[in-house]
This record gives structure tokens, sequence and C-alpha cells, in this order.
């Protein structure tokens, strides 16, 4: 009886301590002003009303996908293909056209673009960013000039991170499996007087095929801090950096089995958003990134050898102002003057740093006069020194929602891709004890911009009683004016001789593609914890006969399909990814990829948090060629990991 | 004819001094109202306009004062608007007291054990709110709703609403601020919209921020109880604005005045509300709302 009265005595007491904590409600609960925290410009478009196709990458899907790399996540976006030259050296296109250094695609990580302005590709795997700090990746499919300016020919992947808000307290993740595949994952975030912040530090090491040639190793660290010191402002701070030791080359010249580089990254974005209330604000954006490449490329005696080191910094300026206060009218403007900086002794000739001012300036329209249409039209200026040309990216577009369930898009538009710092000063040379012995590679014609006309049809269908998004677009792009190397032979008419007396090359802007497409994804949630995404692609790519790496270059067919659902308390999920044949560029290899993943796991709830356990296998219907170098042939074949993750408050 | 023109006038007098006698008694049957705000601005200024300008019209007695300024005195009635009018007003027993503005738990725990004290409450039914989600969002089945340390003694009206509403409740306890992220995970596992209900812990500012940049990143509406909260990032919110709380509270203390005394009854909710619609949210999160008028006739309509 007494064990009975005692054990209600220890029950009633944490309810009692609530009582006393618990302050009473006031009708100021009611009625105090709040922090406005979604302001229309910070709510991502809807996107039966943007004026473009937009894929989102969910974290419930990067989490489902298994993927340990951030770029093989876009294996999920209708017509992308992801290759990997090396385990170090990944690329990521969209619609094919492309070789180890795909420059038709903006990257932007938080509004910061992360393009490396020697090459103009992304190096993937040195952005100091894990997959646990992403939030969620938006990426525009088509044009997308008009917003985001450089390269962004064929669209724009923006990777937006979490608030660290939503990151409190700490994550610690260790991940291991085969082919040398370690991994550890720690983050931790606290609050401070009206803000909060999130430290994170990621160490890993692969041998992605197998082989010497693909060991990787990395270090990462990165900071974000989110500040609101009124309820106007809203502040976020970040900076990050990454050291990479990596087997093999990172400029695509791998001559010698002991080859490799250390690459080192940093970063700093500073973001400060202003509401004006009404539905106006302005944002200041400041950024800063450097990229440093240490590589020696050993040649054939009695060559001398030549260096793969690169530096760049890209630094950069933004203002932008956003209306949306009318129901029917939206504006924004935007300018934004960006410093590019290159030093690439081995491949510029020189060992000096060569500079691109860029200054930009943007406008886009939004007039709604109905629900029923939406009319868009955005244009941007871009002047840049390198080339002293002024570039205008211009975009119509016009949605169409007959009711809530459809909506229809019809849009053209007309963008640039800048050509690199390296194209526009190549001067590349072999010597024997610094004396010239063949001069291969020099710029000698001043290059225009790459450029592309495109139209498209949308169709997007919504039904969220069934739980079903259909997102269609079919396309026609014209590519033109595409930079590409040509031969000069000796007593070439039209050029003079080489300094060797030998013929070379050069960049002239001089191919043009044609390509139609018909691609779609279908998300489907049928239960509240199950869901699928299809997505898949049809291209036909048509050039003149004597370009015809480009046609090969594109995969006819690329379908993608992930599925989730809890089976006895097992998350279970599998992805399932074909890639037609396609032949990168300078490729000896076609890429063809039928893959299917499985990931189970189970979470477990603790006193504060939970604990994760995780079963990956990748590739289990075998081998996928995957590389397209013609070092040796580099495959994917099957392999698991496991990983332990812990989150508490 | 001089007896007929005597008859007449003392007729006509009887019938003038009947008329005075009960117009004199109409006057002094009519009974003063003492308004008392808990401040002389805002909310409460607005309540008390709408309140007396809706009784002066039939030209009762309406005096409105403040706790701070002027001690309630006399009067047949006392509406306290506000909680500290409220408690200004119990500290005065003695005479009927009508509570407005105040929401339902804190007037309950105020009110406990008084006599002759009833109140229009500031909160909306739990069973009219999860009507709403229900009209506004098809095929809405569950809702989750985060509780904090004042608004957990709602946990057994909410069931109950649940049971009226057919939109079934999953609710979770939040001690501090900090548990918000982690109470919503769980609860949007399982709910497709959240019920936002006012509490100083679960809605303190830092908290609200996080909430509303969560609900949106796991795609859940939220149906709030405030204007601000609309603004703020709840796809919708149901409420009564004060002039509706105050021309309500006219009419039902006209109904509640018979021979003299008032008898105000149970204390009950509004049955008038307003519906804010967040409409970019509502883009954002790719939902089709019926409009605003629509969901209100829908609403009315139900019992």
């Amino acid at each position: 009886m007494f064990k009975k009265y005692a054990f209600s005595l220890a029950m009633m007491q944490p309810a009692l301590a609530l009582a006393a904590s618990a302050a009473p409600l006031s009708e100021a609960d009611y009625f105090s002003e709040q922090p406005v925290v979604l302001s229309a410009s910070k709510l991502s478009q809807p996107v039966n009303r943007a004026p473009a196709a937009v894929t989102v990458i969910t974290r419930e899907m990067i989490e489902a996908s298994g993927f340990r790399h951030l770029v093989d996540v876009l294996r999920l976006v209708p017509g992308f293909a992801v290759g990997w030259a090396g385990g170090n050296m990944p690329a990521a296109t969209y619609l094919g056209l492309s070789d180890a250094f795909p420059h038709w695609m903006q990257i932007m990580v938080d509004g910061r673009s992360v393009y490396n302005p020697a090459y103009g590709h992304t190096t993937w795997r040195g952005i100091p960013l894990t997959l646990d700090d992403v939030d969620r990746i938006e990426v525009v499919r088509g044009p997308n000039a008009a917003n985001d300016g450089l390269n962004s020919m064929l669209g724009t992947i923006h990777i937006f991170t979490r608030h660290s808000a939503t990151t409190q307290g700490g994550m610690g993740e260790v991940a291991v499996g085969d082919k040398q595949f370690r991994e550890i994952t720690m983050r931790y975030g606290g609050e401070v007087s009206k803000g909060s912040w999130r430290i994170g530090l990621l160490g890993r090491e692969d041998e992605r095929h197998a082989v010497p040639q693909d060991h990787a190793s990395d270090l990462q660290l990165n900071f974000r801090g989110d500040f609101a010191p009124t309820l106007q402002d809203d502040m976020m701070l970040q900076f990050g950096a990454s050291r990479g030791f990596w087997m093999g080359s990172n400029v695509g010249q791998l001559m010698d089995a002991d080859q490799h580089t250390y690459y080192l990254s940093g970063f700093a974005n500073l973001v400060w958003k202003h509401a004006l209330g009404e539905g106006r604000e302005w944002s200041l954006q400041l950024q800063h990134t450097f990229n440093q490449n240490e590589e020696a490329i050993p040649l054939p005696g009695p060559l001398d050898p030549i260096s793969g080191n690169y530096r760049t910094t890209g630094s950069g300026v933004q203002f932008t102002y956003l209306n949306m206060a009318a129901s029917e009218w939206r504006t924004s403007l935007s300018g934004e003057f960006r410093l590019n900086r290159v030093n690439l002794p081995a491949l510029l000739g020189r060992d000096a740093y060569f500079k691109d001012d860029i200054f930009r300036l943007s406008g886009a329209v939004e007039w709604s006069p109905s629900n029923e249409w939406v009319w868009h039209a955005g244009l941007m200026i871009e002047r840049h020194s390198d080339t002293t040309s002024t570039y205008l990216s211009p975009r119509l577009a016009l949605n169409w929602l007959p009711s809530g369930e459809h909506a229809f898009r019809l849009g053209v538009s007309h963008g640039v891709s800048a050509p690199g710092l390296y194209a526009n000063n190549t001067d590349i040379k072999l010597t024997v004890n610094g004396t010239l012995y063949d001069q291969l590679n020099l710029s000698v014609n001043q290059l225009d911009a790459e450029k592309i006309n495109s139209v498209e049809l949308g169709y997007l269908f919504n039904k969220p009683d069934w739980g079903l998004n259909l997102d269609v677009r079919v396309f026609h792009n014209r590519i033109y004016d595409i930079v590409d190397t040509h031969y000069i032979g000796v007593n070439d008419p039209e050029y003079i001789n080489a300094p060797d007396g030998n013929g070379w090359f050069t960049y002239i802007n001089k191919p043009e593609v044609r390509q139609r497409g018909l691609e779609y994804q279908v998300r489907w949630h049928p239960t509240p914890k199950g869901w699928l995404v299809l997505s898949q692609t049809w291209l036909s790519t048509e050039s003149a006969p004597e370009t015809g790496w480009y046609p090969i270059s594109v995969p006819q067919h690329t379908l993608s399909f992930l599925a989730a659902h809890p089976v006895a308390g097992i998350n279970v999920s599998l992805g399932y990814y074909f890639l037609d044949n396609m032949r990168w560029f300078e490729g000896h290899f076609d890429s063809k990829h039928n893959r299917l993943d499985l990931r189970l796991s189970r979470d477990w709830k603790t006193s504060d948090g939970k604990v994760e356990a995780a079963l990956v296998i990748q590739s289990l219907l075998g081998q996928e060629e995957e590389s397209f170098k013609n070092y040796y042939q580099q495959l994917f074949d099957r392999r698991g990991y496991l990983s332990l993750k812990y989150e508490f408050r | 004819m001089i007896w007929l023109l005597r008859h007449h006038l003392a007729r006509l007098s009887f019938v003038l001094l009947a008329c005075s006698l009960l117009c004199a008694g109409l006057a002094r049957a009519a009974p003063v109202i003492n308004v008392l705000v808990a401040e002389p601005t805002g909310i409460y200024q607005e309540t008390a306009n709408s309140l007396t300008q809706a009784l002066g019209r039939e030209g009762w007695k309406v005096t409105v004062t403040s706790p701070g300024r002027n001690p309630a005195s006399g009067g047949d009635l006392t509406v306290a608007i506000g909680t500290k009018a409220l408690e200004a007003a119990l500290a005065q027993p003695g005479r009927p007291v009508l509570s407005l503005l105040v929401p339902q738990l804190t007037y309950e725990r105020l009110a406990s054990g008084q006599q002759q004290v009833s109140a229009l409450y500031l909160d909306q039914p739990l069973t009219r709110q999860l009507r709403l989600l229900g009209l506004a969002l098809p095929g809405m089945k569950k809702a989750g709703v985060p509780l904090g340390p004042a608004s957990q003694g709602l946990q057994a009206a909410l069931q109950n609403a649940a049971k009226d509403s057919g939109i079934q409740v999953n609710s979770a306890p939040i001690n501090k601020g900090s548990d918000m992220y982690a109470v919503l995970i769980d609860l949007a596992e399982d709910s497709q919209a959240f019920l936002l209900l006012p509490d100083p812990v679960a809605t303190q500012r830092s908290t609200l921020q996080n909430f509303f940049l969560q609900t949106y990143r796991l795609k859940k509406p939220v149906l709030a109880y405030s204007a601000p909260l609309v603004q703020s990032g709840a796809l919708l919110a149901l409420y009564a604005t004060p002039a509706q709380l105050g021309e309500e509270a006219a009419a039902w203390i006209r109904e509640s005045w018979s021979k003299g005394v008032f008898r105000m009854g149970e204390a009950r909710y509004p049955k008038r509300f307003t519906i804010g619609v967040n409409h970019t949210v509502a883009r954002s999160l790719d939902i089709a709302l019926p409009s605003e008028a629509a969901l209100t006739r829908q609403l009315e309509a139900m019992p």
C-alpha cells in the first residue's frame, strides 16, 4: 500500500513542476505582433507558377537514396548524368554534351556560386559541404541565364543548407564499408540571443573504383550562423574549408600511377536580408571563394614535367531588391560585381593572375492579372572584362492555370555562357630543359560567348487527394557558337605558324547542336510514410557530321526511380538508375548505368535524441561502367556500407 | 359640454401621468454597465468601442474605466475586457461580471469558484478549428498539435473535439522552446497539418521562427489562432476580432437583461469568427484553398 502511494506521488512531481512553470495565457498571446518568418521572397515560387521547370530534391530523398557524395544525388533529376573520371573527379551534366568539366550549369550553395573560374566546372568533391548540411536542392531545368547569369545556359542547381535553428544539439555519424570507405561526420549547434549557429566536420576516405589511382581522402569544416537582430533583419554568415588528398589527376591529365593532388578550398558567405514591409525587401550578399590545386604532371623524358597547379579566387558583392507588395505585380532588380582571378601557369603560359571583372544587372517582372494567368519577363545584362563584351540573356514565359490541378507553361529564352578564362587565354607548351619543344595549344581568337535559344512547353498536374504530382516538359534547344578545339596545320593560310613550326590546337566558336527532348517526373505519396519518385527523359540530338561527338555524348534515355516505405519498423528504400549509352567528350568508353541500390535503416529513440543504424548496398545488379576517361576502365561494382548515427539535443 | 371637456382633460392628465410614471420607471429599470478595460488603448479600447456603440444605440448607460485610473463603482454589470481587468473586477465581488478578451484556460483559473461571473472566451472552439482544417484541406485526417505547459490543459478538450469533428489529433508536449524541433519531426510523421494553440512557451518568438521554418520544410500547413500569425507564415487562422467580440457581447448582454437583473449563464465560445488566409503560403505549399467566404459559409452551416 505504501509502495503504491509513493509511486503515485513520484508520478505527480513532474506535473506539479510543469504547472508551476507554466506562465498563464493572456490576450497578448493572441494579439502581439509576430516575426515575419516566411516573407514572400523567402518562399520558393510555387512550381506551377514558376517560369521554368524546377525539380526539388528533398532531404527525405537524399537520406533514402543512401548516396554519400553530393553529386550522386543529381541522378534523381530528369536528364542528369553523373560520371566519375576518377575517385576524385566526378562530373554531372544535364542533357549530356560535356567533357569532364561541365560548364553549362551554374551551381550555387546558398546563393554562392561554386564554379571554378579557371575551367568553368565544379570541383564537387572539394566543396566544404556535407549531405547532412543540405536542406534541399532545387534544379532549374532549362536556361536560367536571365536569373543566374554566368554558366546557367542549361539550368541552375541551387543547394540550400539547413537553417542553423533546425540543427540544434549534436550529431555524430560513423560509416564504414567496401572499397576502403570510411567516413565520420560530426555536427554541433547552439543558440545565442536572437540567433543560432552550427559547426560541422567531415573526414572521409574511399577508393571508388577499387584501384589505387582512385584513393581519395577529405577533411572538411564548415560553419553557419543565423542572426535576426530585429524583426526585419535576417543575417547569415557561413565559412568553411576543405582539404583533399586525391590520387590521380584533378585536371584531367593522368600520366603516372603515383600522380596525386593536394586540393584546398575555402569560402566565406554573408547574406543580409532586410524586410521593408508589405512584401518588399532588399538583400546584400558578400562572398569569397578560393581554390588551390597542387599537382605535378610527370612527362616521359626528356620532356620537362608540367604543373597542374592552379589558384583561383572569386569575390562578389550583390544587391537585390524585391517588390511583391501588389498581388498582380512582382518585381526584382539585382546588381552584382564579381572579380574572378585565375593563376594557372602551365596552361595559361605565365605565372600571373588572369582577371575577369564582371558586372551584372538583372531584373524580372511577374504579372498575374488573375489566378489563371502568370506572365514572366526577365533579362540579364552582363559585361566581362576578359572578353570586353556585353551579353544579354532574356526570358519570356507564360503560365496558364485553368484549375488548381492543371497548369501549362510556355517559355522562350536565350542564354549565354561566357568562355572561361582558360579557353580564352590558353598557352600550353612542352619544353625540354626550359626550351620550347612543342606548342600544344594557343588561344589566338577572341572567343565569343556560347549561346542557346530554347523553347519549352510544360505541364504540371497536382492532385493532393491522391498525393500525386506530375511534371512534364518538352523542349527544343539550339546551342550555337560552342567553344571547341580546332587544329591548325602547318602553313594554314588563316593562321600564323606556331613558334615551334608544328601544328597546334586553338579554340574557336564553331559547332552548333540541336536537341529535342521529353522528360517527366512523377511524385506519388500514397500513404503518409510511403512515397516514390520516378523520372524519365528521352533526347534526340543533331549536329554537323564533322562534330559527331556531340550526339554520342547524349544518352537517348535516362530513368531514375526512388521509393521508400517502412516494413516492420525498418525503413526500406530502393533506388534504380538507368542511363543509356553516352560517351563523354574525350572519353574512350561508353558509360551505361543499370544500377539498383537498397537502403535499410532503423532508428531508436533515446532519452535525448535518437540512434539510427543503416545498411546500404549499391549496384546490386552488378558492375556499372561509370568512368569515361582513357586511363583504364573504372568499374563501379557491388558494394555496401554500414552507418551508425546518433543525434541528440 | 364643460363636463365633457373636463372629463377629457382628466383622462389626458391621467394618461400623461401614467406615461411619465412609466417612462420614469423604465429609466430607472435600464441597467448601468461598467466597462473595465485592462488598458484604455488598442484591442481593449476597440472592444469597448464596439460594445458601447451597440448598447448606446438603445439608450443604455455605459461607462468605461480602467483599473489603474478609476476604481469600478456601481453599475448592474461589470464587463471586464482583458485579463488585468478581470482580475480587478473579481477583486470587488458583489455584482455580475462578464469577461471579454480572456482565453478560456486563464478565465477558468481566475474565476474558479466565483459566483455571478461569465465569459465570452477569446479562443475559438477546438471543434471549429479542426473542422476548418477538414474543410480547407481535402483528405485531412490527422492534425499534429504541439502543446506547451500552458496549453496542456486542453488535452481532454482536444480529444473531445477530435470526436466531434472527425479529425484525429496527435499531440505532444513541449516543455521548453528548444523541444519544438524534435516534437515537430515526430508529429509530422503522422500528421497532415499542424494546429497551433497559444502558449507562452510553445509560441515564444524564437521558437515561432523555428516552428514556421520547420513546418514549411516539412510541407505541413499550419492553422493558427491570430491574424499576426497568418502574416508570419501560418496557412490559416481562425479568430474573432475585437469588434466581433464587442458586438457579440452586446447582443448577449441585451438578451441576458430580464426583470432588472442579469442572468448571463454559462461562459461560452464566441459564435462569430474570422478566417485569415496566407495565399503566398498556400501557393508555396501547392494547396488550392477555397475562398475565405466559402470557408466561412461552410463553417457557419456546421452545428
